[in-house]
């Protein structure tokens, strides 16, 4: 049995699991008469005058799709936040990396598939991706592009299998005065060239170091989220007022401010 | 700025603590701070049968404990996985977990005197053979508020016949955690 905190006391909820307190004797509540605390959450408190029991299903509505469209408002800022985050963080790698973060918005419960213990509960998530070829198994140890830039990797050897040889290009870059590569001269230091022949047939790549970018945006976002979101969730007040007159036909007429 | 503060007497501080090696079983295995891109004493070759099996590396990824922000330290944990009739293979990345177990056990629980290790003082390096503390604490602690408990722990996959474990740590000073009412004043 759930039980209501109410002005009256603690009274039965009643409305088939809608939330609403099953008030002795609604008949005689005049307008104004009765307020009824609903939920009892910490984190919400949700004030509801009764007129009759339904404006009463009518409120909770607008409640609830009120909290929703907060929360939801909060939540996509705060992923927009954190995906604006993730392009700073990994700006010092080279290439489009950077630039392939993206946001995903999905109505609905999470996937499991995203490792969140809540995606049951979920009404809404976000998503927040890198570009489809950064998460793709390379090689035969079964790494990803985004796990090798995230943890790093030793000093390796990387071995031609069926290409005919390896061919590295970068384009001219104005702004550093780079002409870009040159297939017919070696990389400097190193008997490789830029493109076919190679004169081995494997090179040693010196290692990528660890960017940390995704754990380091974990990290910062995690403030900014109790900030962004948690704190006005914790701080909301909802104002639910029936008018007066009403309709007289039954209409709704309770309204959130 | 205050020399608590420092981004060098912070990491210091924090590799110090750590130590050059690790050890399990007796045995010590060498630790490598700050060696991105290198490969120590060539140990990744499998022809280097003279050198440690298995050693630790250490990176920063960011620094901005003292700075309303934290530091997250990269440990990895390096273990050859050797050949099947080698004494010191590690064939089922075992030992990379005792390696691993004793480095958080650095900062995990409690110590002799009954105090959290994950709380230590920031000491002074301007005289590297007689570091001075600050007085000023610091904490090991995940994004969770977790004392003592890593930021996350991570098989790697193998890399050329190495097992690797990733260990992330995450340091603050106990002003930085102390929410924004605080700040500093030098």
């Amino acid at each position: 049995m759930q039980y209501l905190n109410t002005s009256r006391g603690k009274l039965r909820a009643g409305g088939r699991g809608l939330g609403i307190a099953d008030l002795p004797s609604l008949s005689k509540i005049s307008l104004g008469d009765e307020q009824v605390i609903l939920g009892g959450k910490k984190s919400m408190q949700i004030e509801v005058r009764l007129k009759s029991v339904f404006h009463t299903i009518r409120a909770i509505g607008e409640i609830d799709s009120a909290v929703k469209f907060f929360a939801h408002g909060l939540v996509h800022d705060t992923a927009r936040h954190a995906t604006r985050t993730f392009m700073f963080n990994s700006s010092e790698i080279k290439g489009r990396f950077k630039d392939s973060w993206s946001m995903s918005f999905k109505p609905g419960r999470a996937p499991e598939s995203t490792g969140n213990p809540f995606a049951r509960r979920m009404s809404f998530f976000y998503g927040i991706k890198a570009g489809d070829k950064y998460y793709k198994p390379m090689g035969d140890k079964g790494g990803t592009i985004i796990d090798w830039l995230e943890y790093g990797t030793k000093p390796h050897n990387i071995f031609l299998k069926s290409a005919a040889g390896f061919y590295f290009y970068w384009p001219p870059n104005p702004r550093t005065g780079s002409r870009g590569s040159d297939t017919t001269l070696p990389i400097k230091g190193t008997e490789v060239f830029h493109g076919v022949p190679p004169t081995r047939d494997y090179i040693r790549h010196p290692g990528i170091r660890p960017y940390g970018f995704i754990r380091k945006t974990f990290g910062e976002m995690i403030p900014v989220f109790e900030g962004s979101v948690v704190g006005p969730i914790q701080r909301l007040k909802l104002y639910i007022g029936v008018s007066a007159k009403g309709t007289g036909t039954g209409a709704p007429s309770g309204r959130v401010y | 700025m205050d020399a608590s503060r420092t981004a060098k007497n912070i990491r210091i501080t924090i590799q110090d603590k750590i130590g050059n090696d690790v050890t399990v079983d007796g045995i010590s295995y060498p630790i490598y701070h700050n060696y991105v891109f290198a490969d120590p004493d060539d140990k990744r070759s499998p022809d280097a049968r003279t050198q440690s099996p298995a050693w630790v590396e250490s990176t920063f990824l960011s620094q901005t404990a003292g700075r309303r922000g934290f530091s997250l330290l990269q440990l990895d944990v390096f273990s050859k996985v050797g050949g099947e009739s080698e004494d010191d293979n590690d064939p089922f990345g075992m030992r990379a977990e005792d390696i691993a177990d004793a480095l958080e056990d650095l900062f995990s629980g409690l110590n002799n005197q009954g105090r959290r290790k994950a709380r230590f003082h920031v000491k002074n390096y301007q005289n590297p053979f007689n570091p001075i503390d600050t007085g000023v604490c610091m904490l090991c602690k995940n994004s969770r508020g977790d004392l003592g408990m890593v930021e996350e722990r991570r098989i790697s996959s193998s890399e050329e016949g190495l097992r690797r474990i990733t260990i992330t740590m995450r340091f603050q000073l106990l002003q930085d955690a102390s929410g924004p009412a605080a700040f500093y004043i030098d």
